[in-house]
């Protein structure tokens, strides 16, 4: 063979001619985005579109008695009115995720709720108009009877046996619980120097994208063709699901994802609207658009838990023993996997800590607020931020600096890979060397002089935190259960194609592709297109979650390319009468290794394999199209001798220092100074990634301080505007100083790590250490995030949040 | 209810019949300025900022009816030194990534330079602080807008000398 399919760990750029790797390329296409040119989904909305706008349940559990939609469909400009009977006669249930060997259900969910509604703000008629106000006014015209049902609002009472159940059919709302043992924890603490206990509460968070979801279906009666587009950046797995919603088969179903506007983990497959609008458009023949409201959009849950943790410590720092209880409040059941978060968390436990003992149980509730969504961090973040507060407190107990306990306790770079007791396989790292690195990059001296002056009112404090943010999930049973393709094609004219079944949100993922591929052929990223988006036209594949897309799709463009690479070189070499081994391709040549002058254009050998297919190029193999897929090295699904799989192959990981200043008047949060030091392994595009890493930094910063979705008694969503769900602003943020490490995975054939989702668990944790370390003595009781006013002012007299 | 309604859009006499209940940002981009985009329809995020009359606007709390007769500019129609300046230090220094929020971020970075051709960081961070993104953390939008303002300066400085 004239290349190696696997690339070494070490090198793995080098190898490859040309050299775009590493390279901060501008963004692909980057001119339609800055000149409003780029069409999102809410664009390609055409004339002639039904808008359909959606009756939400105002109650969080009660039986449906009679819904009379007899007004409303005579309304101006309606065209049909839907009804949960009447969805049910025109399709199958949603495929859920839910585990049947654990949790006996049932768990059928309907696109609109049937007979029974489980949340606030379900979906239960689907009003189809010729104007999207005109669906909008018609929905006051719809009366509906319920029997009200005793809601479960609250996962620990919610977890009793004599609790009410969040569907009348249940007969528990635990859908999962869990141990991960190693050692003996028990033994350990009482053998213990000290053992501090604490607990950490985490309001609900969501992603808020700046672009709420929009789903545009087109029914071809003539072709019996669905076209569903929209923002989805899952696109095969969405054409999995309204397979079987629809019961139609997959070659009659397209999925289309276009430019989208941000998604953080909400637009993933699961939601009833991409069924509504798919089943609304084949029912009435005509193309039918759903526009998500922002109000509707605040409908998505996620990280609701509490967690109880005890750490336990030698006398000289070394931590022994650490256990924790999480429960978390998923919300109802819905088709969408995000759940599946609240089973992450623990797997992440102890993080970048190297401790015998370790217990952490788990308890995954199921109520009647809104179900969860994916959104950044994906679980990993609530682990992260309590093990670096069970840190500081057992630091503090033993009245030692925390950033030595942590240098004690680090897995040493000599420990990889290191089995976590959840049985994840961490790949590789270098914890120490980053620790090292940020203090060249984080002032630390300055602003402890700072915080030792008096400052009438101010609190200054200086946070450190470690994150382990596993990346890559490839669970099993999951559709697919995590592995990407790409299919690369040469042109006649000698430009590259790239297909691959990863989207881009908006990371940025399809230029490091291009780059990824330009280097295998030696060409510029100009010449290599990629796209992404469309089940017609991309192989099968997960899409874009949990920070796969160059750590798989990008893999599996390079093993494609290589292939191809290697039947270019056989003719190349015919026509050069050299070896096929010997050739070089760089800079839009191919030549004879050690030999320049001897060389051709890449252009050239592929025209001749496309003109002289049964003389010079008779031994290359045709078409110059190949499709390869990745499959992590580093992902194990057959349980090891204690009964654990490992479903995250990737494991990048940073350390955060943050200052914050808080008023002890009025609770506020000031965040004045920030630097952290980041490690994705090999980088392809360094800015690209810097800029992912900052964002995931704000949004942390957002959910440590501000970001918090309320419910009121009744079940209902209060935070429904960007008014009361606060994001963080231009005037909220400091700038960020990020140094980068690179360990290479050597379990990735690219040395890639996952990048994406980094940053966001470990600003959640720095800046709680810091608004703790601000406090003092009180500041070690802080037991709720996000830290709003109100829960600083509680600390600060005394009270328990 | 519709009525009958005009306006000059992006240097274009558009005459159309519009839902009286229709927002501003709702009719731009029926009549194809898509580059303004719909966040919130709350005046929260900025997404929608447009100018109306040489003036900055959150075109999600304008009803369109009341913008009748005026002349209303996008990002599509932003074409002077100041707008391609921006455009091109938001490619360069990664000032977006999904891409969503910068029409608008764009639109009021416009209305800032013509107003303060030499803003301060701080300067930056308030004008923009009406408008959300949720990609960048906004340091890179901001050194974006910064380093605009420097080549703008540069040049005129070149034709001053």
């Amino acid at each position: 063979m004239p290349h190696s399919l696997e690339g070494s760990a070490k090198g793995p750029v080098s190898g490859e001619r040309g050299g775009w790797v590493g390279k901060s390329v501008r963004k692909k296409d980057a001119h339609r985005f800055v000149t409003g040119a780029a069409d999102y989904a809410a664009d390609l909305i055409r004339p002639g579109t039904l808008y359909v706008s959606l009756l939400r349940s105002p109650h969080p559990h009660a039986l449906i008695r009679e819904i009379d939609i007899a007004q409303a469909s005579r309304a101006p400009g309606v065209v049909a009115v839907m009804t949960g009977a009447g969805i049910r006669a025109l399709t199958r249930s949603m495929p859920t995720r839910v585990p049947r060997e654990r949790f006996p259900g049932p768990t059928d969910v309907w696109c609109l709720a049937v007979e029974e509604v489980i949340y606030v703000g379900q979906p239960m008629v689907a009003v189809v108009a010729e104007r999207q106000a005109d669906a909008e006014a018609a929905k006051s015209l719809i009366r509906i009877e319920y029997e009200l049902l005793d809601p479960v609002l609250e996962a620990q009472a919610g977890a009793e046996s004599i609790s009410p159940t969040a569907r009348r059919e249940w007969s528990t709302n635990v859908v999962f619980q869990d141990k991960i043992r190693q050692g003996d924890v028990d033994a350990a603490m009482s053998g213990a120097h000290c053992v501090v206990s604490g607990s950490m509460r985490f309001g609900s968070g969501t992603s808020a994208p700046m672009e709420c979801r929009c789903y545009v279906a087109d029914w071809n009666a003539r072709s019996g063709r669905l076209t569903l587009e929209g923002t989805m950046q899952q696109p095969h797995p969405t054409r999995w699901l309204l397979s079987q919603a629809l019961d139609l088969p997959e070659t009659s179903i397209r999925v289309v994802a276009p430019s989208m506007g941000g998604t953080f983990g909400l637009k993933m497959v699961g939601h009833p609207e991409e069924v509504i609008v798919s089943v609304l458009s084949r029912h009435l023949e005509r193309p039918v658009a759903f526009l998500e409201g922002r109000d509707e959009c605040f409908l998505a849950n996620a990280r609701e838990q509490l967690h109880e943790f005890q750490i336990g410590a030698q006398a000289d720092g070394k931590i022994i023993a650490f256990r924790d209880f999480v429960r978390a409040d998923v919300g109802a059941i819905g088709a969408g996997g995000g759940w599946l978060m609240a089973f992450v968390t623990p797997t992440v436990f102890p993080t970048v800590y190297d401790i015998p003992n370790v217990a952490v149980d788990s308890q995954v509730v199921t109520t009647n607020k809104p179900p969860w969504q994916g959104v950044r961090g994906y679980g990993k973040e609530t682990a992260n931020v309590v093990m670096e507060r069970a840190v500081e407190l057992i630091s503090a107990e033993l009245g030692m600096d925390p950033l030595e306990v942590r240098r004690r306790n680090l897995v040493p770079g000599s420990g990889f890979p290191h089995r976590l007791p959840s049985g994840l396989n961490v790949d590789s790292g270098d914890y120490e060397g980053a620790l090292d690195q940020l203090g060249g990059l984080f002032e630390s001296e300055r602003w402890m002089a700072r915080k030792a002056t008096p400052n009438g009112g101010r609190g200054i404090g200086i946070g450190y935190a470690f994150e382990l943010t596993p990346e890559g999930a490839s669970f099993p049973g999951s559709m697919p259960s995590g592995f990407e393709t790409s299919m690369v094609t040469l042109d006649p004219t000698g430009t590259v194609r790239v297909a691959t079944s990863v989207t881009s949100p908006g990371s940025g993922n399809e230029t490091g592709i291009a780059q990824l591929v330009a280097d295998v052929f030696g060409l510029h990223p100009d010449r290599v297109t990629v796209t992404q988006g469309d089940t017609d036209i991309t192989p099968f594949g997960g899409g874009n979650t949990s920070s796969r897309s160059l750590m798989f799709g990008g893999v599996a463009s390079v093993l494609a390319a290589r292939d191809l690479r290697d039947r270019i070189a056989i003719c190349a070499a015919t026509l050069l009468q050299a070896d096929p081994g010997k050739m070089e391709f760089t800079r839009g040549k191919i030549a004879v290794s050690g030999e320049p002058d001897r060389s051709l254009a890449f252009e050239q050998a592929v025209a001749t394999i496309y003109t002289q297919a049964y003389s010079t190029a008779k031994d290359v193999e045709l078409p110059l199209q190949v499709t390869r897929t990745y499959r992590s090295g580093n992902v194990r699904h057959t349980p090891d001798e204690w009964g654990r799989i490992s479903s995250y192959p990737s494991f990048p990981y940073a350390v955060h220092a943050a200052v914050v200043e808080v008023d002890t008047q009025t609770g506020c949060v000031s965040v004045l100074d920030y630097a952290a030091v980041h490690d994705c392994g090999v980088v392809v595009n360094p800015g690209l990634v810097e800029g992912q890493f900052k964002g995931a930094v704000a949004m942390g910063i957002g959910a440590a301080l501000w970001e918090e979705l309320l419910h009121d008694i009744d079940g209902s969503t209060r935070t429904t505007r960007l008014k009361s769900y606060v994001l963080p602003r231009s005037t909220d943020l400091p700038n960020f100083r990020i140094g980068h490490r690179c360990t290479p995975s050597p379990f990735n054939p690219l040395g890639v790590k996952g990048a994406g989702e980094s940053g966001f668990g470990g600003a959640m944790a720095a800046i709680a250490n810091a608004i703790a370390d601000a406090l003092g003595e009180q500041g070690r009781k802080l037991a709720r995030i996000p830290c709003k006013p109100e829960v600083i002012l509680d600390l600060l007299e005394g009270g328990q949040p | 209810m519709t009525e009958h309604f005009q306006i000059t859009l992006n240097g274009k006499l558009v005459e159309t019949d519009i839902d009286s209940r229709a927002l501003l940002i709702e009719v731009v981009r029926d009549c194809g300025a898509k580059g303004a985009h719909i966040g919130c329809l709350t005046g929260d995020c900025g997404a929608c900022s447009l100018e109306v009359d040489g003036r900055l606007a959150k075109s999600c709390l304008v009803l369109a009816v009341s913008a009748a007769g005026r002349e209303v500019v996008t990002i599509e129609g932003s074409r002077d030194a100041i707008a391609r300046e921006l455009q091109s230090a938001f490619v360069a220094c990664n000032g977006f990534q999904c891409g969503y929020c910068t029409s608008g971020m764009i639109m009021v970075a416009i209305a800032l330079l013509r107003a303060n051709p030499s803003p301060t960081e701080a300067e930056i961070r308030n004008a923009i602080s009406g408008n959300l993104c949720r990609c960048t953390g906004y340091e890179d939008i901001v050194r974006a807008i910064a380093s605009a303002a420097d080549a703008l300066r540069g040049r005129t400085f070149e034709r001053n000398t």
